[in-house]
């Protein structure tokens, strides 16, 4: 399987010889799936898991190591503890996208603008999904969030996250996700724009009514706008930020 | 659209995950990169050795040597074996954040047909934003090498599907940014590696040829919405070419490999 020696994407030398650790890491992945196991279960045991794969403990331990760093699983400590299964959180492969970005010289006005274009997408799938009444009904006129605090952030997160579902794509979602959060915390969490909160929040009012009304190419407009003039309030108070490198954090 | 995915995992709802705190080695791979960067080094570049690494970051064999694995299976440096050997700075290939990315992509139960469809509305947007706002010049050379390239290996077929994501890259960094250019080509690095690759392509070479040639021109003559709807034409053309062979694996999740 990890030892497949096909053609690769661009040719010429770009697969890495697969070590141990990486098939194991592989087979742990699969098995994860395959056993229906969800976030917060336990892993078998190190020692069952030597058993398991047949490698050596070093090969083992590296193998979670790997997938701990990408929070696809967790190491709990001490005692009755182990490996726990993690999720699939945009937020993990946020960091590791921006690794890339960082090492690829990119910056934050185009996160910015990558950000404009790909949730509009979603916006346009959400309002083409059978689903979206039952999902957008909690959000239509008369939702009300506090403009600020956790509730705040919570909320409008989650908001997002419901559009990104309905648009049934995991693909593309994960990826807009991923340069959300980017931009939440490098971002938004520093300059906490109460100001602006408001306006964010008539506006998820706005976009809930046209995904919930299948106006998909409204949506998708509207929902370019929305962030638009997010990025507006940002470059005319910290312009500089938008010319940094992206972080890797 | 998509095969149902809603009833599998669904993403990132509930309250503000905080960031994971790090662990020592991957502040290690941190240092590492930044070091990497301030000393502008290049791909194929050779990194400090092992002991000069222990000493500069003052840290035990394990953490350097488990930071040095962080960054190997990302792609971002390989670890030369025997003599003169070492680690060496990778090259930050956008295959490199698809291989990282399908890991997810299959934790998420994503399916190829998401991919697929990822990449129908990805490839004839980003052929519009290049034709938009590339410069006309630099189009044209880069275009233009990209297509001799692959002209000079008609009739082999292998040859097209190596080259291919090569043509599409350069549409993907002719949009002008180079985060969505990333992901689109990662997006497209998975989808190559686990359906292109497998399809039989043979017969349909000279009319990607084809299409590659007409998106390049419109791309270059800067005719944005002809470049869209030729990229949506192409596209298509390919995701039906594996609708049609490999009809039963576009049901199955993305596989991390």
């Amino acid at each position: 399987m990890a030892t497949e020696k096909t053609r690769t994407a661009g040719g010429k030398e770009r697969r890495r010889t697969t070590k141990t650790s990486d098939t194991v890491a592989l087979q742990i992945v699969h098995d994860i799936m395959e056993r229906g196991l969800v976030a917060g279960d336990r892993l078998p045991s190190e020692a069952m898991m030597l058993e398991e794969y047949r490698v050596s403990r070093g090969s083992l331990r590296e193998a979670l190591r790997l997938l701990e760093a990408q929070g696809l699983i967790s190491l709990k400590p001490g005692p009755g503890g182990g490996p726990i299964v993690g999720v699939a959180e945009s937020e993990n492969l946020s960091r590791t996208s921006s690794l890339y970005f960082h090492l690829g010289g990119m910056t934050y006005a185009e996160l910015f603008a990558t950000q404009e274009e790909l949730e509009p997408i979603l916006a346009r799938l959400a309002a083409q999904n059978p689903q979206r009444e039952v999902v957008m009904a909690p959000y239509l006129e008369g939702y009300q969030i506090p403009h600020g605090g956790p509730e705040y952030h919570t909320g409008t997160r989650n908001f997002h996250a419901d559009i990104r579902n309905l648009a049934n794509n995991k693909v593309l979602a994960i990826y807009a996700a991923a340069v959300t959060h980017l931009i939440s915390t490098d971002i938004l969490a520093v300059m906490e724009p109460v100001d602006l909160y408001g306006q964010i929040i008539d506006e998820h009012g706005t976009l809930a009514r046209l995904i919930y009304e299948g106006k998909a190419a409204e949506a998708e407009i509207c929902m370019r706008e929305h962030f638009q003039s997010q990025h507006e309030y940002v470059m005319s108070r910290w312009p500089s930020r938008l010319a940094e490198l992206v972080e890797w954090r | 659209m998509g095969d149902g995915g809603s009833n599998s995992t669904s993403l990132a709802r509930g309250t503000t995950p905080v960031n994971r705190p790090y662990k020592r080695s991957e502040l290690v791979a941190r240092e590492i990169i930044e070091n990497l960067l301030a000393d502008g080094l290049k791909p194929g570049d050779l990194l400090p050795s092992e002991t000069q690494m222990l000493d500069q970051y003052q840290v035990g064999r394990a953490s350097l040597r488990e930071a040095l694995r962080l960054l190997e299976a990302q792609g971002l440096i390989s670890l030369k074996p025997g003599p003169g050997g070492g680690p060496v700075v990778g090259d930050v290939h956008p295959a490199h954040l698809g291989r990282t990315a399908s890991l997810y992509f299959r934790m998420a139960g994503a399916s190829f047909h998401e991919l697929i469809e990822a990449v129908l509305v990805l490839e004839p947007w980003l052929a519009e934003l290049a034709a938009l706002r590339a410069d006309k010049d630099e189009a044209r050379r880069r275009l233009g090498a990209a297509m001799e390239e692959s002209d000079s290996l008609r009739g082999d077929v292998e040859g097209i599907i190596r080259t291919a994501p090569g043509f599409h890259r350069v549409i993907h960094e002719l949009s002008g940014n180079p985060v969505l250019s990333t992901m689109t080509s990662a997006i497209d690095a998975v989808f190559t590696d686990q359906i292109l690759c497998t399809l039989d392509l043979g017969p349909h070479q000279g009319q990607f040829l084809e299409d590659h040639h007409a998106i390049a021109q419109a791309i270059i003559d800067g005719d944005a919405p002809l470049a869209r709807q030729l990229a949506a034409e192409h596209t298509e053309r390919i995701a039906r070419c594996a609708r049609e062979q490999a009809g039963a694996l576009l049901d199955r999740r993305i596989e991390w490999r």
